[in-house]
Formats: C-alpha cells, sequence, structure tokens
C-alpha cells in the first residue's frame, strides 16, 4: 500500500498542472503576462500564463490533438487562414467589438481572430553612414551589400516579400534579382537582422515604422531613421484567437473581451511599439514615425492561396 | 565477465521509442509528392561540400600544432593542448560575436568574408580543428619509437619510415578525428545559421525551419532520417579502423623555427576568438567604453522580474548537475559491455538532428504530460552519452581485467568490487567527464530553444536567446561572457584532475 502511494505522488510529481490561462506567442510579446496580466487579474481574478513560442503555428500543429494554449496572439492577417483552415482556432466574436474604430482592422468577418493592433512595415536606415535620406523601394538598389533582410518563413520576412508583391505585381520577383547585390544577408529573423543593424553590419534593414519610436526613446532619432517608399506602405494586423479544444475557458473568452479595451490598447502601444485599433491619442514622440497615406494591399485569400509557393521561389532566388 | 547488448539496445530505444510516436502521427506518405527532392539533393550537397571542406581544411591546419605537441613539452604544448574545449564547450553565439568583429578589422574587411562559405569554413576550422590536433597528436605519440628504430636499421630513409611506418600507425587515429569533424560540421547548425544566412542552409538547418516555421513535419522527417542514415553508413567506415591503443609517449625532437611560429600564430588565431568572446560582454559599444554596469543590472530585481536570469542559471545548474550521474553511470555500463552493435548505436546518433530531438520530446510532453524538465535531462542524457563514450572510452576499455579477476577471489558482489577496486582507479576519469558533461549542458542551445521552454523552465541559453531578442543586446553579451568562464574554469578543473590520474 505504502509503496503505491509513493509511486502514485511519484506520478503526480511528473505530470504537469494547468495556469489559468495559457497564451502562446511571440517572445516580444511577453508584457501580456507582466504588465496585461496584472489588469487582467484585477477584472477576472484570473491569471495569465505567457509562453514564447518561435513559430506558433507549427506548434499548434503539434498540439492539435491535445491543445494547452487557451489563446494564441501574434497570429497576423495573413498567416491566420492557416491556422483557421487547419481547424486550430474557433470563432468568438467580443462584447467590445464596437471599439474599433475602423472596418478595415476586422481581420476576420466569422470572427476567428480579434484584431489586436497594426503596424507598418518600413526600412530603418543608418543616416550617420549613408548621410543621405532614402525614398524609394529603387533607392536601395544604390548601396551593393548595405541591406539586411529576414528569411521569408520569419514574420517580417513574410511580411517584405508580401509588401514587395503588392507593389511589383508579377514582376515582383524581377525586383528582388536586382536588389540582390544590395543584400548583405538573409538572417533568420527580424530580431537577428536588428542586432545586426544595430552593431553596425549593413546600413538598411527590412523592419517596422514604429522602430522610429524605439530609436527616439533611446536617444538614436538623428542615427538612425526609417522611411515608408513613396510606392505604397503595407500595414498588417496582429490578432489574437481562442484555441480550437473541448472545453474552451469562460477566462479565455474574457482576455478577447480585454484585447479591445483601452488598458490593453495603451500596452499593445507602448511595449508592442504598434498602433491600437480603438481610439487612442498618440503620445509627442509619435512624430518620429513615418506615414503615408498610399497603402498597398493584397487578398488574404489569393496570399494564402500562393504564399508557400512564393515563399520557395523567393528562397530559390536568394540562394543561387 | 559475459556482456550484453542490454544497454546498447536501451540507449537505442531511448531515441527510437519518441521518435516512433512522432512518426505514427506525424509522416504521411501522401506529402512526400510535395517534396522537392532536387532542392533537398541540394542541401545534401551544400552540407557535404561544407563538411569535407571543413574536414581537410580542418586536417591541414592541424598538422603542424600536433607535430608539436608530440616532440615538445613546455608551455606551448600545454595551451595547445588546452585549446580542446574550444568543440565542445564554446558558445556558438561568442563563437559568431568573435568572427563578426574579426571579419570587421580593416585588414579583413576587403575580402568580405561574412555571410559566405569562407566565413563558415573559417569558424568550422575554430571550432574543430582542436579536434584534429588532438587526434593527430596522438597518433604521432602513440608511434613506439622500438619500431621506427627498426625500420632504420633495416635500411629505410626518412621517407619510407614515414609512408610506410609512421603513416600507416597513425592513419586510424587521423580517420577517428575526421570523422568526428565531419559529423560535427556536416549538421552544424548556429554557424551556419548565423554566419552563412539563408544562402548556405544545410540540412540541419532546414530541418530545424521545417519543424518550427513551416510545421512541415513529413519534410522535416524525411531530411532528419537521410541525415541519419547517412551519418550511419558513414559511422561503418570507423568499422574498419583498430580499436584506439594508448602508448603515448614524448619523442623529443628539435623543431624547426617555422613550426613554432606557425603553432605560435594558431593558438593565437583560437585563443582571440574566445577572448572577443569573453571581453565582448564587458564592453558597452554604444559608448565605446568598457563597463560592468550590465553585469550588475542582470542580477538586479527589477531585470530578473522580466528575463529571469537567476532563475536561468539556477535551472541550468540543475540540469548540468544531475545529468552527468546518470549519464557517467549510464555510459559505464555501457563500455563495460562493449561490443559493435552498440558502438555503432552510439557513434550514429552522434549527427541525429538536436533540434528533432527537442520536437520529439516536446510532442512526448503534449501527449503525456511528462514535466518539461525531466525530458530536458532525457534529451541532454541523449546527446552527451555519445561524448562521455568518447572521454571514457579508452579508461574503461583498457581497464586491466586481471585485476577485476584476481578480486573476484574475495569479494563476489560486483557492486562491492566496483566500488572498492575499480571506484578508486577510475574516480578522476568520472570526475573529469562529469564535469564536462556539466559544462556542455551549461552552454547547450538547440534542444532547450526547440524546446520552447521560455518560461516554463529557462536556462541561462534561453533567458540570453530572449535578452537579444529583445534587442538587451548589452545584457545578453555579458551573460554569455558569465557563460564561457563557468564553463572554461570547469573545463580546466576538469583537465588538471584528467591529467593528475594519467
Amino acid at each position: 500500500m505504502k509503496k503505491s502511494v509513493l509511486t502514485g505522488v511519484f506520478l503526480v510529481s511528473l505530470v504537469g498542472y494547468s495556469q489559468n490561462i495559457v497564451v502562446y506567442g511571440p517572445e516580444s510579446m511577453k508584457w501580456i503576462e507582466t504588465s496585461a496580466g496584472k489588469i487582467f487579474k484585477e477584472k477576472t481574478g484570473a491569471n495569465i500564463k505567457y509562453i514564447p513560442i518561435n513559430g506558433v503555428i507549427p506548434r499548434m500543429k503539434l498540439e492539435k490533438r491535445n491543445p494547452k494554449a487557451d489563446i494564441v496572439v501574434g497570429l497576423t492577417d495573413i498567416n491566420y487562414l492557416d491556422a483557421k483552415n487547419n481547424k486550430l482556432i474557433t470563432s468568438y466574436k467580443p462584447k467590445t467589438i464596437k471599439n474599433i474604430i475602423k472596418k478595415e482592422f476586422i481581420i476576420d468577418n466569422e470572427w476567428y481572430v480579434t484584431p489586436i493592433d497594426y503596424g507598418m512595415l518600413a526600412l530603418n536606415y543608418n543616416y550617420e553612414i549613408l548621410k543621405k535620406d532614402l525614398k524609394t523601394f529603387e533607392d536601395l538598389k544604390k548601396y551593393p551589400k548595405q541591406l539586411l533582410l529576414q528569411d521569408p518563413r520569419s514574420f517580417t520576412g513574410e511580411a517584405f516579400m508580401l509588401w514587395t508583391i503588392a507593389i511589383y505585381g508579377d514582376n515582383w520577383l524581377e525586383f528582388w534579382k536586382t536588389i540582390k547585390p544590395s543584400i548583405l544577408t538573409t538572417s533568420k529573423g527580424w530580431s537577428d537582422s536588428f542586432a545586426k543593424f544595430t552593431v553596425g553590419e549593413g546600413t538598411i534593414m527590412s523592419g517596422y515604422a514604429s522602430s522610429s519610436l524605439y530609436f527616439y526613446q533611446d536617444g538614436n532619432e538623428n542615427k538612425y531613421k526609417s522611411y515608408i517608399p513613396t510606392e505604397g506602405g503595407y500595414v498588417y494586423l496582429e490578432g489574437a484567437a481562442l484555441v480550437k479544444k473541448k472545453d474552451i475557458k469562460k477566462e479565455a473568452k474574457q482576455f478577447l473581451d480585454f484585447i479591445l479595451e483601452p488598458e490593453f490598447q495603451q500596452l499593445a502601444f507602448e511595449k508592442n511599439y504598434m498602433f491600437p485599433v480603438t481610439k487612442y491619442t498618440y503620445p509627442e514622440d509619435y512624430k518620429y514615425v513615418p506615414t503615408t497615406n498610399k497603402i498597398v494591399r493584397l487578398n488574404s485569400n489569393y496570399v494564402n492561396k500562393h504564399l508557400e509557393e512564393w515563399k520557395k521561389q523567393l528562397i530559390q532566388e536568394l540562394k543561387k | 565477465m559475459k556482456k550484453t547488448k542490454f544497454y546498447g539496445y536501451l540507449y537505442f530505444g531511448f531515441w527510437i521509442i519518441p521518435l516512433t510516436f512522432f512518426i505514427k502521427d506525424f509522416f504521411h506518405i501522401s506529402e512526400i509528392q510535395n517534396i522537392n527532392f532536387g532542392d533537398s539533393f541540394e542541401l545534401f550537397k551544400i552540407s557535404l561540400i561544407q563538411g569535407l571542406l571543413s574536414v581537410v581544411l580542418s586536417t591541414i591546419i592541424a598538422i603542424i600544432p600536433s607535430y608539436y605537441i608530440s616532440y615538445e613539452k613546455n608551455i606551448l604544448t600545454k595551451l595547445l593542448e588546452s585549446l580542446i574545449f574550444i568543440p565542445f564547450f564554446f558558445p556558438a553565439v561568442s563563437t559568431v560575436i568573435g568572427f563578426t568583429l574579426l571579419f570587421k578589422l580593416p585588414i579583413l574587411k576587403n575580402f568580405e568574408l561574412m555571410y559566405s562559405l569562407k566565413a563558415i569554413i573559417l569558424a568550422n576550422i575554430f571550432y574543430n580543428s582542436p579536434i584534429m590536433v588532438r587526434y593527430i597528436s596522438q597518433g604521432l605519440k602513440g608511434i613506439p619509437k622500438n619500431i621506427i628504430e627498426a625500420g632504420r636499421i633495416d635500411g629505410a630513409n626518412e621517407l619510407n619510415i614515414f609512408f610506410k611506418i609512421k603513416l600507416p600507425l597513425f592513419l586510424p587515429q587521423l580517420f577517428k578525428g575526421m570523422f568526428l569533424v565531419f559529423i560535427y560540421t556536416f549538421s552544424s547548425f548556429g554557424i551556419v545559421l548565423t554566419l552563412g544566412g539563408l544562402r548556405y542552409s544545410n540540412l540541419e538547418v532546414e530541418i530545424a525551419n521545417s519543424l518550427l516555421r513551416d510545421g512541415d513535419f513529413t519534410r522535416a522527417l524525411i531530411l532528419g532520417i537521410f541525415q541519419f542514415i547517412f551519418l550511419i553508413f558513414i559511422s561503418y567506415i570507423g568499422d574498419f579502423l583498430p580499436l584506439y591503443e594508448s602508448i603515448e609517449q614524448i619523442n623529443r625532437k628539435k623543431i624547426s623555427v617555422k613550426i613554432i611560429i606557425f603553432s605560435l600564430f594558431y593558438l593565437l588565431f583560437e585563443y582571440s576568438i574566445v577572448l572577443i568572446g569573453v571581453l565582448y560582454g564587458f564592453y558597452n559599444y554604444y559608448t565605446n567604453k568598457f563597463s560592468f554596469d550590465s553585469l550588475f543590472k542582470i542580477f538586479s530585481k527589477n531585470f530578473n522580474f522580466e528575463y529571469p536570469v537567476i532563475e536561468g542559471i539556477i535551472n541550468s545548474l540543475f540540469l548540468a548537475t544531475i545529468t552527468p550521474l546518470f549519464v557517467i553511470i549510464f555510459t559505464y555500463l555501457l563500455l563495460k559491455n562493449f561490443n559493435k552493435t552498440s558502438n555503432r548505436f552510439i557513434v550514429s546518433t552522434m549527427g541525429f538532428s538536436s533540434a528533432f530531438l527537442g520536437v520529439i520530446l516536446i510532442y512526448i510532453n503534449i501527449l503525456f504530460e511528462i514535466k518539461l524538465w525531466i525530458l530536458l535531462i532525457i534529451g541532454y542524457f541523449l546527446i552527451t552519452v555519445p561524448i562521455a563514450y568518447s572521454f571514457m572510452f579508452q579508461y574503461i576499455i583498457e581497464f586491466p581485467e586481471d585485476i577485476v579477476s584476481l578480486s573476484k577471489l574475495d569479494i563476489k558482489s560486483s557492486f562491492k568490487r566496483f566500488f572498492l577496486i575499480e571506484f578508486p582507479i577510475l574516480k578522476n576519469i568520472f570526475i573529469g567527464t562529469y564535469l564536462q558533461i556539466f559544462a556542455i549542458i551549461l552552454g547547450e542551445f538547440t534542444i532547450s530553444y526547440t524546446m520552447q521552454l521560455g518560461s516554463e523552465f529557462p536556462t541561462i541559453a534561453l533567458v540570453n536567446y530572449a535578452l537579444y531578442s529583445n534587442k538587451k543586446f548589452l545584457e545578453g553579451a555579458i551573460l554569455s561572457s558569465i557563460s564561457i568562464i563557468i564553463i572554461s574554469t570547469l573545463f580546466y578543473l576538469s583537465s588538471y584532475i584528467n591529467k593528475n590520474e594519467t
């Protein structure tokens, strides 16, 4: 008897236990636990356990039979379709949707995804070295071995590729062929490129317009600048979704409601360097973020149909 | 003593059982048609080119320092021998930092080495040539003086002595070193990923990409299995080589100035990368000044609230303390029951993708909810057994059987026999291996990264990754430096203990 009790205790100690709600998302959104988590607990009494995952969709595919997460954040207006089509997420219409200020911010009409924030892609450059402002995509061709790009299988790399497709249409691969001499390297993701950029390798990188806020807060606004090429800007949306599982927790739905509340939206702006999808008064330093009225778009379903093929084509070109 | 194949099969089982669950659920024959075999062949070709070039060049670079070590015994010999810590313990991240700064030097800037095949090969040479130095010098030292003398008496000239006596005698050692370097460079991950970029992705990098980015598990499985089978095939070559026999001796000989200068340059090259890796953490490149500010910052309470540096160090120390115990006990039993089947199992798994192992283990966690730290110990166990195996091999295999046989007369219990007879003799080998495995686990990144343990069970490597991902470059650099300092100290401690043993 004693032996079996001990065995039982041992087995229990080997088995994990679940938190109130488990959120999967990128490393950069850990503030959801550390900052937003406190407010959410005050409101609902529930804790948030945030688990940073590099590549949330593959991880959800792995967990399909036994999902551990309740919520997934960081899905984009493009890749959420992969999760939706693979039945990894489920629909929920938040009670707070009236807070969304523009119809364009609604990612999915069936509410498989709740929009969190949006951002604009840009090219960041080292003004101190280049001593010249850049204006267009074509300007990139003037700087051999200076451009830091990301693998199209990474989030930023994929978005940058889509941006060029939205600008150049069927000739997008031709554009890539012409900028190849300018590319210093294609790294695994944004963080890697940004690390290289800040230590002075390469003077231009594909990144985000809101990085200018970061440069400003760091006192580097004269050293680093960002620009959106005159050919057009590319906006992407980030969202959150309920993970499809047997028992969907009440708190998980409350979390999606909370996302569209002012406190969460403010944190998304401050911590994520992204722009709120609800009404928001921007601080003074917002003026450092470049913007444009000329926005280029691609149809989500069209993208989803061709995305893998485009990525393969681009990888093949970059490897040549 | 009757030898059993049980431990070899048990080790193989530890690999195969979780792999079977993964294959059962994620391998879809229908998806094979989507795989571009032309692309896969290209990946194989790139891996092969990187592996072969690295092996050949590491061997060439290592010949002169090995020659020096074989015929001299002084401080330079000791420093050259100590380089062996690099391939096993020096973190890839620090190597990348070292080479990035090296390639930016004005003298090298025009060669455009960064992000090229040359960069990968140079880093591979830095990483792996110490292995060749170790093996070649052991081979040269192991050539019995009396055989050479006999050759001379029979009228052989120096050329004949080299080709007909020395070369055949040290070839097995040479091939063993080359085999090890080939495995490491063929399946290299961190260096290819960071110094090569997308253009030079090899099989290992693509396996990780398929698993973590594309979620294309069938492709990852096919690439992983192909890599595994290829390396098993390569390991068969090892079966044709005779077992290593330790009869090391120093045959002093006059060394030319050119050899001394080359050896010094080689030492300088290797240590300059190590020093850059350490000093970089104390250098603030924003202000261009050396500073300890980041060191104090990463241990502060506020900082640890967001980045669990202290928890990461505690967790890594916990894993690094526990795992080597299992590894040493198991490896001892494995070597006491040495046979070719077990040997092949151990050697072949050396080339198994660590990224793949991480994903398989996380899948076991998903299926059975086994605690992640337990799975992490299993993962570290699986990757460090082959390393402990090579460290302990000669001492266990060559343990004088007559001592054990005689002790059987007085001590019936094999357990007691081990503690009273074998343990006192092998104690320092166990401690040395323990410390070496400890250091490897402390610096390990790929498995814990693939398992995405981030907030669940942070380790030093994962916290470091989080720091870099969140633009905390100075803090990340100081944590890397701390890791190198701990790892190097442990290595020298283990070398000191091992030296006292031999």
